[in-house]
């Protein structure tokens, strides 16, 4: 039984990557109807805390009468919260295994991907451990910080540092992205792996090293809307105005975010 | 060794002010009404407190100078049996007595050893083994003595050392405790508010009032020549004071009343004592007697006789049989007569220090 | 005539119990029995269940150590300032875990106040330590010691003292043999209430020593993140450490936890 709803959603999956793809080379995004209003709670991968919010903004603007409250965590986290029984409308998670996880559990619709993300070397401002790039994390003695394997950024840095075949020792593994970011700009580790996004949004807080786009990894957020959801008319109007509105598009490009195709 | 003790404790509103030599296989009693300082005094002596000026001498040594000398009581030769006892709950009987011995450097079993011997010449080793909690208020008492007596100490403070036991049990302690104390070599202070006590133990009795030393006198001096109302009414004594001249005692409170002895003159107090006092339900006629009217305040069933408290001038207890009573119809508040014959009434010299 | 319970206080008494037992008995009513020997055996578990109850464990030593005589002096010393000495030593049971968490990075991490210094000179650094978890368990678990152990000192008649002196013990004797025996009823509660606070401390942990099995990834920890990516390990790791806080409690009944209900 399980194995049937995992295929079945790799296939939604797959189709989707297509349909989504396509879609922004086609017509402009469906025009809901009628317009969206109310209000809707969003739980959104802690990496999306800047750019969210702006998004919703722009969104509330179009439409007058919505209004839209975030919950963001580590994406496994929102999923787990979300199977519980959390009351939410729109679920946007960091990789696409841990929608998955939500799909087969006939938790939401279908998802659609939004953005993409690649991985960057944060230090503390300064730079004063010397990194240089991902071959100098492996220098013994290095203070490390890497979100634990469980989390989409873990993950995408376990994947960034096999393609590149670097061993390293951290001496964490938060739990979000956020926690990583935060003990490089306190000073407490030496360097840490965020995603580029995260690097841009602190600016000056932090020193970085780019990851040249051929040894980075990419990770792809998807969006959905939830199924059984309150609101279940400005969901979809969430979930479409972000993946294919030029306004939301745009958002993300400034804070960092690559096209999802 | 010699103690002497001169100085003034300030606490608050409070200041004890004494001046006493105690001596190798005296004991002294301290007497005194609630508040008095007897407690107080007690606890200088040990080094539980400081006194603020003056000097405690322990033979030699100065221990307390009210400034810059003051040795610990740890280190003062002192045993105390406090009030309640204070036994070290968790500890047995044989470690509670063993404690002093143990804390001056005594190895642990030679210090055991020791509070048995104690326990035995007390006559409560079968105690050894039990915890406070599990003896009766006889028995801690002598368990707390036996721990004061531990150390050997050169000065032993007993505060009030009876009073936490029944009537049944007094007595049988304060037989054990005169044998005790007669056999002490060093200086002992007893505090009590029992007379029987101080008079029974004691060779020299202390009577402490508002902090002050008003009396310091031998147990028959005390009895012979009370000179406040509290140590007569102690002794169950009645006690005039006033000024005497040509066999005439006038009270302070205007009393005249004659006296057998002429030839004493200024300060003085007269006893008499409440058998001496004779009631009638009215004035009495006749004879020179000393007469005086009062209203009955209290009457009391004392042993197996009746006290009349009587609201003088002043205030006078008659000790009267109950045939006497019942004959007289007395009740409180009836009017009575009461009358002393001269030869009944002792009258002495009261010195300066009176007051 | 026994005592019966009147209703306005049998029934809120029997909600209340009812809520404290619901969420363990859901946890055991969830629980994968089947996998449970698997998983509580697997290095996660295991490493996570050792960690802390060594952390735990030192924390309440460290909070011992530092907390009776800090109790000793809030209680008996009368000097100045032994009001707001008692006031502070509330504030870690006051302000949430992270906070305290943030705190003690801002003190003893590597760039903090006094952990720059301790690094600099001493090469000693705390964050991402075990001593760094045992650090923040003691500094979110103390008060519970002090505050125990000075009810018991204050409460603590000085004439026990005052006879020991009389006896020739010195200052550490009477401690030793009477004053801390006889607080002890109140120490041994306090000790425990240290100890199962240290043991499901969480945000303090995670802040100041980071995350990493084996070093700074203490129960807590492991379940949290077993709840992201399997959640009935989560529920086993749970039941685990419930488990063993039961059976030490067990263990100790009636010695200390009379005297917490009524010290």
């Amino acid at each position: 039984m399980k194995q049937r709803a995992g295929l079945v959603a790799a296939v939604s999956m797959m189709l989707m990557a297509v349909i989504g793809t396509s879609a922004s080379l086609a017509a402009p995004m469906p025009a809901p109807t009628p317009a969206p209003t109310g209000s809707i709670t969003v739980s959104a991968a802690a990496s999306l805390t800047d750019v969210f919010p702006v998004i919703a903004r722009a969104f509330m603007k179009k439409y007058p009468g919505t209004s839209v409250k975030f919950n963001f965590a580590g994406s496994s986290t929102l999923v787990q919260q979300m199977i519980a029984g959390a009351p939410v409308d729109v679920l946007a998670t960091a990789s696409e295994p841990t929608m998955w996880m939500a799909v087969s559990a006939g938790q939401v619709g279908t998802p659609l991907l939004f953005a993409k993300n690649t991985m960057a070397i944060a230090m503390p401002p300064g730079n004063p451990a010397r990194i240089t790039g991902l071959a100098s994390l492996a220098r013994p003695g290095l203070l490390l910080a890497q979100c634990a394997v469980t989390v989409p950024c873990g993950a995408a840095a376990r994947d960034l540092l096999a393609r590149n075949a670097v061993i390293i020792r951290p001496v964490t593994m938060e739990l979000d992205v956020r926690a990583v970011l935060g003990k490089v700009m306190a000073g407490e580790v030496d360097a840490g792996i965020v995603y580029v996004t995260d690097v841009r949004s602190v600016g000056p807080k932090v020193s970085s090293v780019t990851i040249p786009s051929d040894l980075n990894v990419t990770t792809t957020y998807p969006i959905a809307a939830v199924n059984g959801a309150a609101n279940p008319s400005a969901a979809q109007a969430f979930v479409n105005y972000v993946r294919f509105t030029p306004s939301a598009q745009g958002i993300l490009r400034a804070y960092g975010f690559a096209k999802p195709w | 060794m010699t103690i002497t003790a001169q100085f003034t404790l300030e606490r608050g509103a409070f200041a004890l002010d004494v001046d006493l030599t105690l001596r190798d296989g005296e004991v002294t009693a301290v007497v005194g009404p609630n508040g008095a300082g007897k407690t107080t005094l007690l606890r200088a002596l040990a080094g539980l407190e400081r006194v603020t000026s003056g000097g405690i001498r322990m033979g030699e040594l100065l221990v307390d100078d009210g400034s810059g000398v003051f040795v610990s009581p740890q280190r003062r030769s002192c045993g105390y049996v406090f009030q309640d006892y204070v036994l070290f709950p968790h500890l047995s009987v044989l470690e509670n007595v063993a404690f002093g011995p143990r804390s001056r450097g005594m190895p642990r079993r030679q210090a055991r050893a020791e509070a048995g011997r104690l326990l035995l010449q007390l006559g409560i080793s079968g105690l050894a083994s039990r915890k406070p909690a599990a003896l009766s208020g006889g028995q801690a008492q002598r368990v707390a003595l036996a721990r004061a007596l531990a150390s050997a100490p050169s000065l032993l403070l007993l505060d009030e050392p009876l009073s936490a036991a029944d009537i049944a049990t007094k007595r049988e302690l304060r037989a054990g405790l005169v044998e005790r104390l007669r056999d002490f070599k060093g200086c002992c202070v007893v505090v009590t508010h029992d007379p029987i006590d101080a008079l029974l133990f004691a060779e020299r009795v202390i009577v402490l009032e508002d902090g002050k030393v008003v009396q310091d006198d031998s147990p028959a001096g005390l009895a012979a020549h009370p000179r406040t109302g509290y140590v007569a009414a102690l002794l169950s004594l009645n006690l005039i004071r006033g000024v005497a001249a040509a066999g005439v005692l006038t009270a302070d409170g205007g009393l005249e009343v004659q006296i057998a002895d002429q030839s004493l003159a200024g300060p003085a107090a007269a006893v008499v004592r409440p058998e001496s006092i004779s009631v009638h339900p009215q004035s009495p006629h006749g004879s020179a007697r000393n007469v005086w009217s009062g209203v009955v305040s209290l009457i009391q069933p004392w042993e197996d006789q009746v006290r009349v408290h009587v609201d003088a001038q002043p205030p006078m207890i008659a000790t009267i049989t109950a045939q006497a009573q019942a004959q007289l119809a007395l009740e409180p508040g009836s009017r009575v007569w009461l009358s002393a014959k001269a030869v009944d009434i002792r009258a002495y010299a009261l010195g300066p220090e009176h007051g | 005539m026994r005592p019966r319970a009147p209703w306005f206080l049998a029934v809120p008494g029997a909600i209340a119990l009812l809520l404290l037992v619901a969420p363990l008995i859901a946890l055991v009513l969830r629980a994968p029995w089947g996998s449970m020997l698997d998983i509580i055996s697997s290095p996660i578990a295991v490493d996570a269940l050792r960690l802390s109850m060594l952390t735990a464990t030192l924390a309440t030593v460290l909070a011992t150590l530092l907390g009776v005589p800090l109790a000793w002096l809030i209680a008996r010393s009368g000097l100045p300032g032994t009001g707001i000495a008692r006031s502070l030593v509330l504030v870690p049971l006051l302000i949430p875990p992270v906070v305290s968490g943030v705190a003690l990075l801002n003190a003893f991490g590597r760039r903090g106040t006094l952990g720059q210094f301790l690094y600099d000179h001493f090469g000693v650094q705390l964050p991402f330590t075990t001593a760094g978890v045992v650090l923040a368990e003691a500094f979110v678990a103390m008060p519970f010691l002090v505050i125990a152990v000075e009810g018991g000192f204050r409460s603590l008649n000085t004439q026990y003292e005052e006879a020991a002196a009389t006896l020739g013990a010195s200052s550490w004797t009477t401690f030793r043999r009477v004053t801390l025996p006889l607080i002890a009823p109140a120490l041994g509660a306090g000790m425990v209430l240290c100890w199962a606070r240290a043991l499901g401390e969480f945000g303090a942990t995670i802040t100041f020593a980071g995350n990493f099995p084996g070093v700074t990834q203490t129960m807590p920890l492991a379940v949290y993140q077993a709840l992201e990516s399997d959640p009935s390990v989560a529920i086993a790791l749970s039941l685990l450490l419930i488990a063993i806080c039961v059976a030490v409690l067990i263990a100790l009944r009636g010695r200390f936890i009379r005297p917490l209900a009524a010290p």
